[in-house]
């Protein structure tokens, strides 16, 4: 399921990640893979931070590499030894949550998917492999696919006609689709496309049938389960993938178990559980939203936007489609700020937020906007 | 010649990407477009300048470790432009 290889590709996409996230290298995440030519020319502080997060993932005490070949060793033979990697995911509150996947998971998982590309001769990835998504689909799965690995950034301007042949399967996700149809790329023949992290459009998918595409599947499932279900086409139901037990006691909020585990989980959505085993999602239970196909939360970003000195009051949400993709901010100065102070504020929300969560629109005013019925309001 | 080019992007980049409080007409040629002091663009504005650059000019992007020096600044960017554009 898992070779040194992998977990070398898996630890510069956290270099590479990093160093992007905290705006220290931002073209890090759009350029081809020199794995250990990164890893020597990386800052400082990236470095650490990519330290602590690889030790995280392989379950090993954090401690310094002199490279990437000795860090990759070493990671392996952890992974070897636990069998298990562990994620991580942010809820409302921002403390990170483990989610660990065993091997006897990780199998379970990419098997059973398996079964649903039984043609695929190659897969090329285009997102990280440090990420669940990016681990399951494009480390375990070719695993048991028995298929090569491309793995290429996120970039659509690639010439793709010259990169793609018969067989692969591109592992994207909802905003590099998006992209893929606006820059008017079509597919060559049986070539299969795969999108998980957010909701796709159903016209971009439906524009990516229109492109050639052989199919098309897009994964639901969440940091805490991994893959639940997939559909093929926008507006079906998913289909839950059968090593998943479901519980439907609540018709909204149906328990799930994987096979080979006693636990049952929650799933991340309200949903309409259909024929027994069709879902469609109806909702977030919490408040998270996505951004360029991460997760992120709004009240966590408010918290840290309200920890200024300069914010009496804040609201953060998800700009309206007409306005953008991103978080807007709504901000009540505290007396002796003013709008002019924005670049202080701005500068200590990007030390703290991802590029994910750090608000794309600021908005000052006398007092939060609220309805005339005295709930939270959009601006 | 590139100064009208250089306007373009300062517009197209205002209006698709750049943050609520980056005063864009405050910024010229020498200012970098991934720095906090200049148009502070992160790796998701990257792509979608990328796409806009395919988009209004036909020039496209195929690799960016060969074009890093192209994104350094706005005049770098609008250099590369006028060298390479198709519209």
């Amino acid at each position: 399921m898992l070779n040194k290889n992998d977990v070398k590709r898996m630890i510069s996409d956290i270099f590479r990640t990093e160093a992007a996230r905290r705006r220290l290298d931002v073209l890090a995440v759009l350029e081809p893979d020199e794995e250990e030519d990164f890893f020597s020319r990386v800052p400082q502080e990236v470095r650490e931070a990519a330290f602590q997060k690889a030790a995280a993932l392989f379950n090993y005490e954090p401690r310094e590499f002199s490279s990437l070949d000795l860090m990759s060793d070493y990671a392996f033979a952890s992974f070897v030894q636990k069998r298990r990697v562990t994620f991580f995911t942010s809820g409302t509150t921002g403390e990170p949550k483990p989610c660990v996947h065993s091997l006897e998971m990780m199998e379970e998982e990419a098997f059973g998917v398996a079964k649903l590309f039984k043609n695929t001769k190659r897969v090329v990835s285009l997102v990280p492999s440090c990420h669940l998504y990016g681990f399951s689909f494009t480390v375990t799965l070719p695993h048991a696919l028995r298929v090569p690995v491309l793995a290429l950034p996120a970039l659509p301007t690639q010439p793709w006609d010259k990169i793609l042949r018969s067989g692969d399967l591109i592992v994207g996700f909802p905003l590099f689709w998006n992209y893929w149809t606006r820059m008017k790329n079509t597919f060559p023949r049986r070539v299969e496309a795969l999108s998980s992290t957010a909701p796709c459009k159903p016209e971009i998918i439906q524009a990516l049938y229109a492109a050639g595409v052989s199919r098309f599947t897009e994964i639901y499932g969440a940091s805490e389960t991994g893959a639940i279900a997939y559909r093929h086409r926008g507006q079906d139901p998913f289909e839950i993938f059968p090593f998943w037990e479901i519980s439907s006691q609540s018709p909204v909020l149906p328990r799930i178990r994987r096979l080979s585990q006693p636990q049952w989980q929650e799933l991340p959505d309200y949903v309409s559980l259909q024929k027994g085993r069709f879902l469609l999602p109806l909702g977030r239970t919490d408040d998270c939203v996505q951004v360029a196909g991460v997760n992120v939360y709004p009240k966590r970003v408010e918290k840290v936007l309200a920890s200024h000195p300069a914010v009496k009051a804040c609201r953060v949400r998800l700009m309206r489609p007409d306005e953008g993709e991103r978080l807007k901010a709504f901000i009540v100065l505290n007396e002796g700020y003013t709008p002019e102070h924005l670049g202080i504020i701005r500068t200590y929300l990007a030390r703290r937020l991802t590029v994910h969560e750090y608000p794309r629109s600021f908005t000052f005013g006398e007092s939060l906007p609220v309805s005339s019925l005295g709930k939270d309001a959009d601006w | 010649m590139k100064q009208p080019v250089i306007e373009e992007l300062k517009q197209l980049i205002a209006r698709h990407i750049s943050p609520n409080g980056v005063d864009v007409s405050k910024l010229g040629p020498e200012d970098a477009l991934f720095s906090e002091e200049g148009f502070f663009l992160d790796s998701i504005d990257a792509v979608e300048l990328i796409a806009l650059l395919q988009d209004n000019y036909g020039v496209s992007i195929e690799n960016v470790r060969n074009s890093r020096a192209v994104f350094n600044t706005l005049g770098s960017l609008a250099e590369y432009i006028e060298k390479n554009r198709t519209k």
